[in-house]
C-alpha cells in the first residue's frame, strides 16, 4: 500500500510539473497570438495603438455586417460569431482588466438570444482568463459542478484548441495585415437559396417567451460601461423575414434600455426598403452579405453620429 | 453514471477504497450495493425489472439442479421466457408494432393499428439478459452448480463494471471470483488503472472527437458526397471501436484493480485478415455467446454444408437484432452472415493466414476492413434510405473529391487521435498486454504512460462527451 501511495505521489508531482510547463508554454503562445476567435482577435485589439475611440461588440450579425470605417470616429469591430451576451460581458471585463476600454461601445443586441436557452458554454472562449477574472471564473463554474475539478489542470484552459492555438500562433508570427475587425460575407449563388429556405421553412412555429433571466448579463454589461464612463449604444440588425419573437423581445428590451438611458436602434422597426426588395443583398435570413452590409453600416453610423460626436467632437469629420 | 464522468471517478474511488478496507465477508455486499447505486443512477425504477429477472433466474437455477427429467427443461424454459419476455416488451414490442401497423395500412385493414408503448429501454438490457441466460443454460448443461447465495448471484448479473455494456460473462468464469479473498496487489492495481486510462483515452479523445465529425456528416448526409461520406464511414468505424473497446478497457481495468478478471472483449479487430477472424476479435463475449448457445445449438457445422450456412445466417441475423430493433441492424447481421458463409464456401482458413507474406496480409486486412465498413454504414445510418444514399454516393464519381472537413481543428485532432491509437495498438499492444509494455517494477514506464494519457485527455478530451454507443443495446 505504501508503494502505491508513493507511486500516486510521484504521478501527482509529474502531472503538476508537466501541466505547469505546458500551461506556461501555451500561455506564452496565447499572448502572442493575433488570430482566431478563441482569443487571437482580442489580442489583436489589445495590441492596437492608439486604442480606437469606439468598439462594436456582438455576434456574427454585427461582425459580418458592421463596417467600422463607416462611422464618425475611429472604430473597431470586435465581434465574435456565435457568441451570446454572456461572452460579450466577459469580453468587456477583459478590456477593463487590460485597461483597453474605448470611450464608446456599440453593442449588438440579438433578439433571438432572449427567447432561447441560455448558453453558458460561450464563456469557455474566455478560458484563458479563468482564475484571472472573477466574472469569467464564476460563469465557467456555473456550466457544471465539475468545472472546478477540470480547471485543476491549468492546461485545461486550452482543452479542445491545442492544435488551433499552435496554428494561430505560428500564423501570427507572419506580418499580418492591419484590419478594422470587419469581416464581410462574400456573396455566392447558393446564398439566395439559403435565404429562400429560411423564408419558406415556416420557422419559429412555437410562440416564444421572453427569458427575463437572460437580462442579467446585459445589465452587468451596462453596469461596467457606467462604472467606467463608457458611452453605450445598442442596436439590432435586420432580418430578411421577421421572426415571430421580434415583438415579444423588443418591447421589454426597449423599455429596459430606455430606463437605463441607453439609446437603442432596432433596424427592423426602421427598415431600409432597398434591403428588403433585393434578396441578393442577403447571405441568409439573418445576415447581409458584402453587398448589403454597407447600407446597414451607414444606417447605424448615421443614427449613432450625434451620440459619438458628443463624446469626442474633435475627431468628427 | 457514465465511465467518462467525474461522477464515476468519485464513485470508483469510494467503492474501491471501501472494498479494500472492508473485511472479505462484507465485500460482496458492498459491491452489490455499489452496483445498485451505479444502475440506479440511470433510471432507478428499472432496478425492479432487473431484480425481477434475477429472482426468477436464481430460483430457476436451483430448481434445474434439483429436478430430474423433463422438469429441468421446464425450469430452463421458464427462465428463458422470462428473460426474452423482458427483452421482447422493452426492446422489440414497438418494432413489432411498427411493422404490423405498416402491414395493416398497406392492406387498408386499419389506419390506426396497434398502439405503441411509451417506455424507455433499460440501460444495458441486452447485456445483462444474455448474462443471466448463460447462467441458467450452464446450470442446465451441468457445467456449473446452481448458486445458493442470492446476493452473490445478484452480483454476478449486476457487477457494476460490466453491468451496462459487458463483457457478457459466463458463470464458471466469474462466480467463484466473488468468493476469493482479494488482496491489494500493487502491480495489479497499477496495471488496472493504466488500462482504465487507456480506455478513457480511447473514449474521451478518439471516439468523442470522431463522433463530432461523424455526426456532422451523417446528420446531414444529403449535403455530402463521395469522399466526405467515405471518410465519415471510416471515422465511424474507429469511433465505434474506440467507444466500445474503450468502455471494455475501463470495465476490465476497474475490475482488475479490485482483483477480478473479466473476459477480454476485443483483440485488435481491424487487423483481422478475414471476417471470420474479425468476429473472433470483435465483441468476443457476444460472438462466443452466440456461437456457444445459438450456432452450436442449431447444429453448427455438423449437419452439412447448407445447414451450416443457414445456421450462420440465423446466428448473425439474431446477432444483428440483438443490437437494436431496426431493419438496419437486421441488414447489418445479414451482411455479416453472408460474409461468413462466403468465406466458409471459399475455404478461407483463419489459422493458415499467418503463413502469408506481409503484402498479402496487408491486402487482406484492408479488404476485411472495407467489408466491415460497408456493414457499419447500416449500423450508423438512421434509416435504410440513408444507408442506401451513403453507399450509392460513396461509389458515385460525380463530386467525389468534394471533401467537407467542417472544423479543421477538430479534424486535425481526430486524425492525431486515430494515429496515436494505431501506433499504440500496433507497435505495443499487438503482441503484449499493457503490463508487458509498462513493467511496474521500474515505475518510469507506467508513470510516463499515465502522464502522457492524462495530459492528452486534458488537452484533447471532449468534455461532457457522448454516452457510450452500446449503452442503448
Amino acid at each position: 500500500m505504501q508503494r502505491f501511495f508513493l507511486f500516486l505521489l510521484a504521478l501527482a508531482a509529474l502531472l503538476f510539473g508537466v501541466d505547469f510547463i505546458l500551461a506556461r508554454t501555451f500561455d506564452a503562445m496565447y499572448t502572442r497570438t493575433l488570430l482566431g476567435q478563441s482569443g487571437g482577435e482580442i489580442n489583436q485589439y489589445l495590441a492596437l495603438k492608439p486604442t480606437p475611440e469606439a468598439l462594436v461588440i456582438g455576434n456574427s450579425r454585427a461582425r459580418y455586417q458592421i463596417d467600422p470605417d463607416s462611422f464618425a470616429v475611429p472604430m473597431y469591430n470586435l465581434c465574435h460569431a456565435g457568441m451570446g451576451q454572456s461572452f460579450q460581458t466577459g469580453l468587456l471585463q477583459v478590456l477593463e482588466l487590460e485597461h483597453k476600454l474605448p470611450k464608446a461601445v456599440l453593442l449588438h443586441v440579438d433578439l433571438g438570444e432572449y427567447v432561447a436557452e441560455e448558453s453558458l458554454a460561450d464563456m469557455g472562449t474566455l478560458r484563458y482568463y479563468y482564475n484571472k477574472l472573477p466574472f469569467v471564473t464564476e460563469e465557467i463554474n456555473n456550466i457544471s459542478r465539475y468545472e472546478r475539478g477540470k480547471y485543476f489542470f491549468r492546461f485545461y484552459r486550452y482543452n479542445g484548441r491545442v492544435i488551433s492555438q499552435l496554428k494561430n500562433y505560428l500564423q501570427s508570427r507572419r506580418n499580418l495585415p492591419v484590419t478594422n475587425g470587419y469581416q464581410p460575407l462574400e456573396p455566392f449563388a447558393t446564398d439566395t437559396v439559403n435565404a429562400l429556405l429560411a423564408v419558406d421553412g415556416g420557422r419559429d412555429a412555437k410562440p416564444p417567451r421572453f427569458q427575463y433571466a437572460h437580462l442579467r448579463h446585459l445589465l452587468k454589461f451596462i453596469d461596467i460601461c457606467k462604472k467606467n464612463n463608457v458611452k453605450l449604444l445598442c442596436f439590432t440588425s435586420p432580418y430578411y423575414q421577421a421572426h415571430n419573437y421580434g415583438p415579444v423581445v423588443v418591447a421589454p428590451l426597449d423599455s429596459l434600455l430606455r430606463a437605463q438611458g441607453i439609446p437603442y436602434l432596432n433596424t427592423n422597426a426602421q427598415p431600409l426598403p432597398l434591403l428588403w426588395s433585393h434578396r441578393l443583398f442577403w447571405h441568409d435570413n439573418d445576415h447581409l452579405n458584402r453587398l448589403g452590409a454597407p447600407y446597414l453600416s451607414q444606417q447605424v453610423a448615421r443614427w449613432s453620429k450625434p451620440y459619438l460626436t458628443a463624446i469626442e467632437p474633435s475627431r468628427i469629420d | 453514471m457514465l465511465f467518462n464522468s467525474i461522477q464515476f471517478l468519485v464513485f470508483f474511488l469510494v467503492v474501491t477504497i471501501s472494498y479494500f478496507l472492508l473485511p472479505h465477508r462484507f465485500r460482496w455486499f458492498l459491491l452489490l450495493v455499489a452496483s445498485c447505486v451505479f444502475y440506479a443512477a440511470f433510471i432507478p425504477i428499472y432496478l425492479l425489472i432487473l431484480f425481477g429477472t434475477i429472482i426468477i433466474d436464481y430460483i430457476a437455477g436451483i430448481q434445474i439442479e434439483h429436478a430430474t427429467g423433463q422438469k429441468r427443461k421446464y425450469f430452463l424454459i421458464l427462465s428463458l421466457v422470462a428473460n426474452i419476455g423482458v427483452l421482447a416488451v422493452f426492446k422489440y414490442y414497438n418494432f413489432f408494432t411498427d411493422n404490423v401497423n405498416l402491414l395493416l395500412q398497406q392492406f387498408h385493414i386499419t389506419a390506426h393499428g396497434l398502439s405503441y408503448l411509451s417506455i424507455a429501454l433499460p440501460i444495458g438490457l441486452s447485456f445483462h439478459t444474455f448474462q443471466a441466460m448463460s447462467y441458467t443454460i450452464e446450470v442446465y448443461r451441468g457445467n456449473v452448480p446452481a448458486e445458493r447465495n442470492f446476493g452473490i448471484y445478484a452480483l454476478y448479473v449486476m457487477f457494476y463494471p460490466q453491468l451496462v455494456a459487458g463483457p457478457i460473462e459466463r458463470p464458471q468464469a466469474i462466480l467463484h471470483q466473488f468468493y476469493e479473498e482479494k488482496r491489494f496487489d500493487f502491480e495489479r492495481v497499477i496495471v488496472g488503472l493504466e488500462r482504465m486510462l487507456w480506455g478513457l483515452f480511447k473514449k474521451a479523445v478518439v471516439s468523442d472527437l470522431l463522433s463530432m465529425y461523424v455526426n456532422s456528416i451523417y446528420n446531414n448526409t444529403h449535403a455530402n458526397t463521395g469522399l466526405t461520406l467515405l471518410i465519415a464511414t471510416y471515422a465511424f468505424a474507429f469511433q465505434i471501436y474506440c467507444d466500445f473497446s474503450g468502455y471494455s478497457d475501463i470495465a476490465l481495468g476497474a475490475a482488475q484493480v479490485m482483483g477480478f478478471k473479466l473476459m477480454e472483449n476485443f483483440s485488435l479487430p481491424y487487423f483481422s485478415k478475414s471476417i471470420t477472424e474479425f468476429w473472433r476479435r470483435w465483441h468476443i463475449s457476444l460472438s462466443s455467446w452466440l456461437r456457444d448457445y445459438l450456432y452450436i445449438s442449431l447444429g453448427g457445422n455438423r449437419k452439412g454444408t447448407l445447414k451450416t450456412y443457414r445456421n450462420l445466417m440465423i446466428t448473425m441475423l439474431l446477432g444483428g437484432l440483438w443490437h437494436g430493433a431496426s431493419w438496419n441492424f437486421v441488414i447489418w447481421g445479414f451482411l455479416n452472415g453472408a460474409y461468413l458463409s462466403i468465406e466458409k464456401m471459399l475455404g478461407i482458413n483463419v489459422k493458415s493466414s499467418s503463413n502469408y507474406s506481409w503484402p498479402v496480409k496487408l491486402f487482406r486486412v484492408l479488404v476485411t476492413f472495407h467489408l466491415i465498413c460497408l456493414t457499419w454504414v447500416f449500423f450508423r445510418a438512421t434509416s435504410f434510405s440513408q444507408a442506401f444514399y451513403v453507399i450509392t454516393h460513396i461509389f458515385n464519381p460525380v463530386g467525389f473529391w468534394n471533401l467537407r472537413i467542417q472544423d479543421a481543428s477538430i479534424f486535425a485532432s481526430m486524425t492525431m487521435g486515430v494515429g496515436l491509437l494505431l501506433v499504440f495498438e500496433y507497435l505495443y499492444l499487438r503482441r503484449h498486454q499493457i503490463a508487458d509494455i509498462t513493467p511496474v517494477r521500474g515505475w518510469k514506464y507506467p508513470l510516463a504512460f499515465s502522464v502522457v494519457l492524462i495530459m492528452l485527455m486534458v488537452g484533447f478530451g471532449v468534455s461532457g462527451g457522448d454516452q457510450f454507443i452500446y449503452f442503448q443495446f
